[in-house]
This record gives C-alpha cells, structure tokens and sequence, in this order.
C-alpha cells in the first residue's frame, strides 16, 4: 500500500460528526450567526484554575478595564486624524500580535434592498431596487429605466427591450474569469460589479491561499445599446462587503485580507493594498504605509478595509483609501458611510467571571464612520456597541443621530439580551435601551423617523415599537406578541407595516417553523400595534428568499402589489411535498387584509424566480431561465424570453 | 431535482450531507485542530446559506466551497498555545498505524504544501483546477506540490508517489 493510498484511507475515515452537522443545521435554520467558541472553551479550562485568582482580582481588573476603555475612547474622539501604518516593519509588529489572539472572520457581504418606486420623467412608472434610505442606490442583479431592462443570468449582462422583451445584447464574460454580480443604471452608464478570478502579472507564490475573488467593476458606456463600450475598470483586492450609489458615485466598501508570512513579510509590495484603476494607468496600484491608516483601539484582524468612490459617468480618478481593519456590515445615508465590525473580548477574567455567574457579554461592535463630501470619503469618527448587528437595517441615521440595535449574546451562560444605542455624530452613546427582550434575539429592524420598530423571537414574536423622539432616552412605546416572528419589516404606508417571516407552531416544548408569515400591522397608534391580517403559506420547509435577502421582495402601495419567490411545502396525507415552486403575488384590500392576487408557477424544477419588478401595469419576473410578463390588470402571462 | 429547489431547510440537509466531510477534512488538514476545523466547518455553511445559491454547475459549487474553507480557515488565527494544549494526535485514531503515520506527516508540512497534497491527492482536482482555485499559476500549484513531496520523501519510506 503506497503512502498516498494510505492518506487516503485516513482522511476517509476522518468524517465531520453528526453532532457538528446538527448544531450546524440548527443555526442555519434558525438564523443564528454562528460564533467561535475556541477561545470559550480555552477560557473554560482555564478558568477553573482562575477562579480563586479572579475574585479577588475582578474588582481591580474590572476597573482597570473601564479606565482603560475610557483612555482609548478618548483619543477617538479628539482626532479624527487617524494614525497612520507609517512602514513595513509597524504594519508587521502590529498584525503579528494577532497570532497571540484569537480572532473569527463571519464577514457577511450579504447587503440586502428593498424595492420601491419613483417616478422616471418620461418614462412609464417602474419599480426600482432601491433603498434603504431614499437618495442612496443599491446594486441588484436587475434595473431598468423603463425602458430596458439589465440582467445579469448565466455570467451575462443581458440588455432587453422592455415593452417587446427582444434580446439587445448581452455582454460575455466567459473568457476573462469575471463572474458579474450586481449593476447599478446611472443615465447612459451601466456599473457591473462583480469578481474576477485573473491574476496580475507577477510570483503569486507568496500567498498561501487565494481570497473569494478580487473585487471589479466595469463602467459601460450604453448609449448605443447594441454597441456597449467598456469606458472604465476599477479592481480591487479582496471582497466586496456593500456598495452604494448616490448620484453618480459609487461607493465600495472591500474587505482585502493580508497574507503575512516569511516570504511577503521580506517583500513589502506583498503586504501593501493593491487596487486597479484604469482611469490612472494600465499598472497595478500600491498604496504606500504611510497612507495607510489604522482605528484606534486593537486590530482584530490581519485585513484592510479600502474604501472606494467613482463617478460612474466621468473617468476621473477613483478614490480610495485603505485602513487596517475589517467591516462586517456597512449602513450608509446620503452624507456618511457606517461599517460595523463585530468584535471579541474574550479576556479570560470575563471568562471567569461567566463562568461564575456574573454575566458579562463579550462581543461588540466597532462603527467607523466615513463622510461623504463631493465624492471624497472622510475617516471621522469611531465607537463601539456592545452586542452584534442583524444587518443593515439595525442602523439607521436621522438628524445627525446613528441609531444602532444589537443583541448580545452569552454562549458560556446561553443567554442573550438585545439593545437599540443612539449615538452622537461624534459615535458617543448618548442615549440607550438595554435589556430589551431578555433570553431573545433581534430578528428583524427597520427604522422610520423618531420610532423603531424591532422583532426579537425566542418561543413567541413581540414587535417592539420603540419611541426615538428624546434621543437621550429611547422607550418601548409598545408591543405585541404574536405566533411566529418576521425576518423583514417593510413600511405600506407611515400606519401600516409588512413582515415577513416564519410562521411558528409549538411542537411537544420545541417551537417549530410551520411555513412563511405575512403579517400587516397597524402601527397607527405606537402604543398598541395591531396584527390586523396574516397569512400563512404551506407546512414546515417552506422556503422563502424573502426572509433574508430583501432584494426578493417587491411592494407597491400603488400598485397593491406584493410579490416574492417561494417554494411552497404542503404535508399532504402524511406526506411532505412540494406544492408550488415559484412565486406568489398578494394584495391588500381597502379593509386591509392580506389576499391572493395570483401565482407564478416555474416551468421546471429547475427554474427558479430571482427578482420581480412592474413597468406600468406590466409584472416582469426574471428567473434563471428568462423573463416573463404579467399583466397585472388580467393576471394573464402576455409576453416571454428564454435567457 | 435540482438542488436550489428544495426547500431551505432540505438544501441546507442535502449540502451538509454532500459536502460535511470534505469541508471538514480540509479544514482539519489546515487548522490542525479539531476545535477550529469545527468552527471554520460552521462558518463555511453559514456563509453559503446566506448566498443565493446559483451554480452553474456542480464542480462550481464544490470549487466554491473549497475556495471558502480554505479562505476562512487562513483567516482563522488560533493560538498557537493553545494548539498545543489539545494534540490532534491524541484526537484522532486511525484504524491502521500506517494510516496515522502518514496522515499526521502530510499534517507537518508547511499549510500550503499540506493543501496542495490534499487537494491534489485526496480530493482529485487537477493541476488547473487548484490554481484556479487557489487563484495561483499552474507553475506555483506544481511547485508546491513537488516541494511537498520532496519533504515527505524523507520522512516516509517510499515518499508519496502514486503506485
């Protein structure tokens, strides 16, 4: 038997157990993001040996700590000049000390959107991937202006001819190792970003692994929509975790991880930020250690967060910045970029201090904030939350106020508590509600003016109705507990609100999905929300994007439209099966309940419906195999293309 | 049926059951550590559960895995104490003393070589494969895994050569 074989053979019998693919399963299903526990179960065995240590330390400790935090707050707040990495060898002795800690890298890129609508001069009233906070655009693997339509299926761009659905043109990738992603319209100028696999010129040898891709966008000319031009490149290293797009400048948030080792810690290039921009020259670009600059506080991990603007119309020269750090999800409003990063005290007196009941919570989360004048992005201050965020829609800002919900969770102890901070433009916490929903965890925020409006869900749903108006002291105004909870709030009007979620059931102590949930509340008095309709769609198993890609999800208040993808499971005889695979459209009447306004039933198995949206009275709905319309005065498909 | 049909949570089952072990094994390859590879193991699903899953086909889907373990495996930075405290040796029993020998000297080698071996030798990619999925030329997947098996010659009799 060669040594190969034998490798072989053991690795075969190497096999992730099933408790692992349970515990994992359960997370998954549940939502739950997923911590690193190492350093938990480190500090558990240690803190057995630490626990006589501790109690008479932990006052002193704990003390110590909190002057500590405060010097460290300080000097974020007096400068919003950041410090800079300066040179190699600083860059080096900073991430080495990394190794010594622990650290976890859960870096969510999932952003999601919602739809909305406006009006286009000239052109048919269409729905839009827009925005969480109006003003600010986000990239969605379809737009149109009316007119055409953008779509990205198959690793092509496709440009359709709306009203006829004629194939224009469609923009091929195959050979160039760029796989598209998401687009962004901006008058005659299609933005594609995606990732690309190529490799610049020299030795890669020196990094050990490859990231997921390397971010690029592509600037196209579509004037002439059967002659697209490319007018401009910009790649960067690393991930992109969110882009934005106001006005004609684009936002790109990327997470470019460092590889230190032996051979790139010899050849300074190997360590510096690299990023392509054609509008500058047809050579890679290095940021240089002096321009690099670092948060205060400790770095958590061996990444660089590097901020980029361009304008999509003009091929002036893309700015872009580079920070020692890492974001995990990024909020931005028309005069600021947020990116909080979560973070981890796993300080072994706070170990020891869970492990003997007192209850300290250990992850946080780090906000920079960036502003946004003319196109330049601006370091201008940091803070920092306890408790992690849901995602984008946990921030929000109104009136110079970041508002930011977390929860915070206790694995040694299994509890978790949730909190809503609102922070000053300085990121100082000047106002807080803490101890919200004990024992519960966020599952959905959205934000409108002087309220919010949070979800927590252990065994029942309670949707919070939190009062915002004194910002130094935000209250529960209200709440109501219902079956099941909802993983996204849409505002229907300024009284009404839509959730989307899952329905629950109790089964034996366990609750239990039993199929997706569309509530409307009336949120017309703050103080007593209303369910007023709901309805449940199919048994457990069933299996909606909308419930945690927001992009999915398409509403019109005018059009009375509701529409999302979903895989409908029905138990029938015993036997769990699938019932519909498609999507369905539901509206609200004048009494405001929810009702069925029709199906889409994909042709195949195989088909799955990505993104809907309306041009005038006409439903578009894309899927992976084409795009077929609806009109919505009939319900009748009138028009179709296979992709 | 194509996978992405089923519902969530039958998706979630089905790419647990297909690719638990592989996503495990390479994790254990490259962290060394049973604790990390476990953690590295939930991130990885938890990171394709929160993509739309749009394959085009399934070596993409395996590619992509194997792109995101290894990822999220590097980022992963364990102390190397406490790596010590808790020895995989001690962990992990193979049936056959032959088979622990030459798992654990794979393990021993630089993390780029042991992945280069185990993705080539276990796993089956090709040459191309690898680099395209390490995001490396051919030339530097075919220098890792020769300067792997040169190590390996001369700690294990008969070196690592196909029989």
């Amino acid at each position: 038997m060669d040594n190969i074989n034998l490798y072989k053979r053991a690795n075969n019998q190497i096999k992730a157990d099933e408790n692992l693919k349970m515990k994992t399963r359960k997370q998954l299903l549940s939502n739950k993001k997923h911590y690193n526990r190492i350093a938990i179960k480190l500090a558990n065995i240690a803190a057995i040996i630490l626990v006589v240590f501790s109690i008479i330390w932990l006052s002193i400790n704990q003390q110590a700590n909190q002057m500590q935090s405060i010097v460290v707050l300080d000097s974020t707040k007096q400068t919003t000049n950041l410090p800079k990495v300066e040179n190699k060898e600083i860059l080096i002795s900073m991430l080495e000390k990394l190794s010594n800690k622990q650290v976890n890298s859960v870096n969510e890129s999932d952003e999601v959107s919602e739809q909305g609508e406006y009006d286009v001069a000239d052109k048919q009233r269409h729905s839009d991937t827009i925005e969480q906070v109006e003003g600010v655009e986000e990239a969605d693997i379809v737009k149109t202006d009316g007119e055409y339509i953008y779509y990205i299926e198959k690793q092509k761009v496709w440009i359709i001819k709306a009203d006829t659905l004629q194939i224009i043109n469609n923009i091929v990738y195959e050979e160039s190792g760029f796989s598209p992603s998401e687009l962004y319209l901006h008058k005659n100028y299609l933005v594609v970003i995606g990732q690309s696999l190529t490799q610049d010129n020299n030795d890669t040898a020196y990094y050990d692994v490859a990231y997921i891709g390397n971010t690029c966008a592509l600037v196209y000319d579509i004037s002439k929509k059967e002659d697209v031009k490319e007018t401009r490149k910009i790649e960067i290293d690393g991930y992109t975790i969110a882009s934005r797009m106001i006005d004609d400048m684009v936002y790109l948030v990327v997470n470019q991880p460092i590889e230190l080792t032996d051979q790139t810690k010899a050849d300074e290039e190997k360590l510096k930020p690299t990023y392509f921009d054609s509008a500058i020259s047809e050579e890679t670009q290095k940021i240089d250690f002096p321009e690099i600059y670092y948060f205060p506080g400790e770095i958590s991990e061996s990444c660089y967060l590097v901020l980029a603007s361009f304008s999509a119309e003009q091929t002036t020269e893309a700015k872009i910045q580079a920070y020692l750090g890492s974001g995990n999800e990024v909020y931005v409003s028309e005069r600021n970029i947020y990116v909080a990063k979560l973070n981890y005290n796993y300080d072994l007196i706070d170990q020891a201090k869970n492990i003997m009941g007192f209850r300290t919570y250990n992850d946080y989360t780090e906000i920079y904030k960036f502003g946004l004048k003319e196109g330049n992005i601006e370091y201008e201050a940091s803070g920092s939350v306890p408790g992690y965020v849901l995602n984008q829609f946990s921030m929000d800002e109104t009136d110079g106020y970041f508002r930011i919900a977390t929860t915070e969770e206790n694995e040694t102890l299994n509890q978790s508590t949730n909190a809503l901070f609102v922070l000053d433009n300085k990121l100082n916490i000047i106002g807080k509600l803490e101890n919200l929903a004990n024992g519960e965890k966020i599952y959905a925020v959205r934000y409108m003016k002087d309220k919010a409006y949070i979800v927590t869900f252990n065994q029942i749903d309670p949707l919070y109705v939190i009062d915002l108006s004194n910002p130094n002291l935000p209250i529960v105004s209200g709440e109501l507990k219902v079956q099941g909870y909802s993983t996204y709030l849409h505002f229907y009007d300024e009284t009404y609100l839509i959730g989307i979620g899952e329905a629950t059931k109790l089964q034996g102590e366990d609750v239990v999905p039993s199929g997706i949930k569309i509530s409307l509340f009336d949120i017309s008095n703050m103080k007593q929300p209303k369910e007023v309709s709901t309805v449940t769609i199919g048994d457990r198993g069933t299996y909606s994007e909308a419930t945690y890609n927001h992009k999915v999800f398409l509403f019109s208040k005018e059009k009375n439209l509701i529409v999302f993808p979903i895989t409908v499971m029905e138990n029938i005889n015993g036997q769990t099966k699938i019932t519909l695979q498609g999507a369905i459209l539901y509206g609200i009447s004048p009494e405001k309940q929810i009702y069925e306004r029709g199906k889409i039933v994909a042709n195949n198995s195989t088909e799955i419906i990505r993104r809907s949206f309306y041009i005038g009275d006409l439903l578009y709905v894309c899927s992976t195999e084409g795009i077929r319309v609806i009109d919505l005065n009939s319900m009748q498909e009138v028009n179709k293309v296979e992709l | 049926m194509s996978s992405v049909q089923k519902s969530r949570e039958e998706y979630i089952n089905y790419l647990l059951e297909k690719y638990g072990d592989m996503v495990y094994r390479l994790a254990l390859a490259r962290t060394k550590n049973k604790e990390d590879a476990e953690d590295v193991f939930q991130d990885v699903f938890y990171k394709l559960s929160k993509k739309t899953p749009e394959f085009e086909n399934k070596n993409h889907e395996k590619a992509w895995l194997i792109r995101v373990t290894i990822n999220l495996s590097k980022n992963l930075f364990s102390s190397s104490w406490m790596r010590k405290m808790i020895s995989l040796e001690d962990e992990i029993k193979f049936e056959e003393e032959c088979e622990q020998e030459v798992y654990f000297e794979v393990l021993s080698l630089p993390v780029k070589y042991r992945t280069a071996i185990h993705l080539f030798y276990y796993e089956g990619f090709t040459i191309k494969e690898i680099a395209s999925i390490l995001n490396l030329n051919e030339n530097t997947v075919k220098t890792r895994l020769s300067r792997a098996k040169e190590k390996l010659k001369t700690k294990l009799e008969g070196g690592f050569e196909g029989g």
